[in-house]
């Protein structure tokens, strides 16, 4: 398990490096951060004394260097508009956007898992076809546009919640819905094979001759097994979610992470941007690793057959 | 045997093909004929836009704003509503009906082009990984995990706003964001494909590799890549329209349905309708692509139907 460990960390390490690599590339190639950092009014001359005293003229590997020593320690710099550190910007709006993301995925999961339940249990059953219908129906629903609809009927309509700010939890309702429901189909699906998978297996059918009831052999033998999968697909989904809010969070004028994320990029406030991509990055690279130790643990041929 | 046929029909072919099989089977499935269908006719509307659509998407009236479709005539009485606008107009006094049919061009277009720049970078990095296997194997899955840990949403968004949007920009950010799941799905069937044994005895007669590659395992491997071809395209159809609705897309005034999207928020709650148009437009084409997606696999693989 240990070795297994290991080599999963050095991967994720590696990875959250390629990562940061990309990431300083794409915003020093696609912008100009000496431009960026005079702001709109400054003149060529200006522009030039920027980039000398801050030392954009020289070789982007050794900026690279410089830039990944300091973001190692949490310093990536300070915003060019708002002067403050970014990544104390990131982490001020960090709360917002972790809760929109906890809520949206607590309703995906809720609404996922009995649904899948269900379509396995009663296979080709009215249930079943409503679920893969709903799926289906769910992934062809673009999320920003089911958040208007959302804010139409709940906020205007039926006036309901709350469809801008982000005050009380009332606020993060219609968000989390909006965002989560898009991760559901993919849950549901993968629920249902499992269970489908589990409820053929050798176990079930021991443990039902061995007479045990119907929703003991559901729950205790099936569905642990079947949610086993599901698991890491969830924390995969959450990591997308994370990254996906900035749709969600503009709609509702949330100010989280992707709110913020859209107002650096507008202004081309690199350090900012860069700090959001790295740290969501680095969050989905801690929840694939801790999703594959999980596996590990619950399924030890997977230690074998990845180490 | 012939006695029990009736005399006239054709006599009895061979045990149909595989491919004649799925064609059945495709004629006999509900979600595919429905995808092929609608999309079919959303890829004439979008071709055939200069001669379908009743008014030029560009050129608005300022004594023509906001003019409510048809369905208002009917229901609330609306004087303005009438049939030279039978979808409205928007804010500037242009015709939604002809935005809606020339946005479809914007749409189709990402959505083709970036799933075959993705398609081609996912599926020769799938097709080594799974024919080489072993460290060409574990390069490719540390690109795509490498992928997948880069929020595309923000990056895309990035790369497209700081570059300055244009219609390639946006295609080549999408092409080169979504490959990751021709990769894994490649390199899936690649795997199976390469243990077959016609793949063993081209190999066996001492086919080149390349040859092996193209000629033996792609032919093969091309279902489960058609569906994946529809997910990705489906996909970079909604992300360009989310870029867009985020301002940082394609530009005004460009009738992306994103951009119309964006536009009608600002009338969110005096003309619910023009919020309604563009996003059911998007849902019906994106539906389409996926039903036609789940109908292909459906089909060429009816054993993985669950």
């Amino acid at each position: 398990m240990l070795r297994y460990a290991m080599g999963r960390l050095g991967v994720a390490v590696l990875v959250v490096l390629v990562v940061s690599v990309i990431v300083f590339g794409l915003t020093h190639i696609a912008a100009d951060p000496a431009r960026a950092m005079a702001g709109e009014n400054a003149t060529a001359a200006d522009v030039e004394a920027i980039r000398k005293a801050e030392g954009f003229d020289r070789p982007l590997p050794v900026q690279y260097l410089e830039w990944i020593a300091r973001a190692a320690s949490g310093d990536f710099g300070r915003s060019y508009l708002m002067k403050e550190p970014a990544v104390e910007l990131v982490v001020h709006r960090l709360p917002i956007t972790l809760s929109l993301g906890v809520m949206a995925l607590a309703f995906a999961v809720a609404l996922a898992i009995p649904l899948g339940v269900a379509a396995a249990v009663r296979q080709n059953s009215l249930v079943d076809r409503f679920a893969l219908a709903l799926a289906v129906l769910g992934q062809a629903l673009p999320n920003f546009w089911f958040a208007l609809v959302l804010i139409v009927v709940f906020g205007v309509w039926l006036q309901w919640l709350p469809t801008s700010g982000s005050e009380t939890w009332e606020h993060l309702v219609l968000p989390a819905v909006a965002l989560g429901y898009y991760a559901t189909p993919a849950l549901m699906r993968l629920t249902r094979t499992g269970m489908l998978e589990a409820l053929g297996s050798d176990y079930v059918r021991t443990a039902r001759a061995k007479g045990l009831l119907t929703p003991s052999v559901l729950f205790k033998h099936a569905l642990r097994n079947a949610v086993i999968p599901v698991v890491s697909l969830a924390a995969v989904q959450f990591g997308f979610m994370l990254g996906g809010s900035i749709v969600i969070e503009a709609v509702f004028s949330l100010h989280g992470v992707g709110y913020l994320a859209w107002e650096s990029i507008q202004r081309s406030d690199l350090p900012v941007i860069q700090a959001i991509v790295l740290m969501i990055a680095l969050f989905y690279v801690v929840l694939t690793f801790l999703a594959d130790l999980l596996n590990g643990w619950l399924d030890p041929r997977l230690r074998v057959a990845v180490a | 045997m012939t006695a029990a046929q009736p005399t006239g029909a054709a006599p009895a072919p061979v045990a149909p093909g595989p491919r004649t099989l799925a064609w059945r089977r495709a004629r006999g499935h509900l979600g595919l004929m429905t995808g092929a269908g609608v999309l079919a006719l959303i890829l004439a509307m979008a071709l055939l836009a200069p001669l379908v659509a009743p008014h030029d998407p560009y050129t608005g009236s300022l004594a023509r704003r906001r003019i409510p479709p048809i369905w208002h005539a009917w229901l609330y009485d609306s004087p303005k509503a009438g049939w030279t606008y039978p979808l409205g107009t928007d804010r500037l006094g242009r015709d939604y009906l002809s935005r809606l049919i020339y946005g479809s061009r914007i749409s189709l277009v990402i959505g083709v082009s970036a799933m075959l720049i993705s398609g081609f970078i996912g599926s020769t990095l799938g097709l080594l990984a799974g024919y080489f296997g072993g460290k060409v194997d574990m390069i490719v899955n540390f690109f795509v995990t490498t992928r997948l840990s880069l929020p595309v949403v923000l990056v895309a968004l990035a790369v497209v706003a700081l570059t300055g949007s244009s219609l390639l920009v946006l295609v080549l950010v999408l092409g080169l964001l979504l490959w990751d799941r021709f990769a894994v799905v490649m390199r899936a069937a690649t795997q199976q494909a390469r243990s077959l044994d016609y793949v063993a005895a081209a190999e066996a007669i001492g086919c080149s590799t390349p040859y092996l590659l193209l000629r033996e395992v792609l032919p093969n491997v091309l279902n489960p890549l058609i569906v994946v071809a529809t997910i990705e395209m489906a996909n970079a159809i909604l992300l360009e329209a989310a870029l867009s609705f985020l301002g940082l897309g394609v530009r005004p005034p460009q009738p992306s349905w994103g951009l119309m999207l964006a536009e009608a928020k600002e009338e969110i709650f005096f003309n619910t309708w023009m919020i309604a148009l563009p996003g059911i437009a998007l849902f019906v084409l994106v539906l389409s692509i996926n039903l036609l997606g789940d109908g292909a696999r459906d089909v060429t693989a009816p054993e993985n139907r669950n």
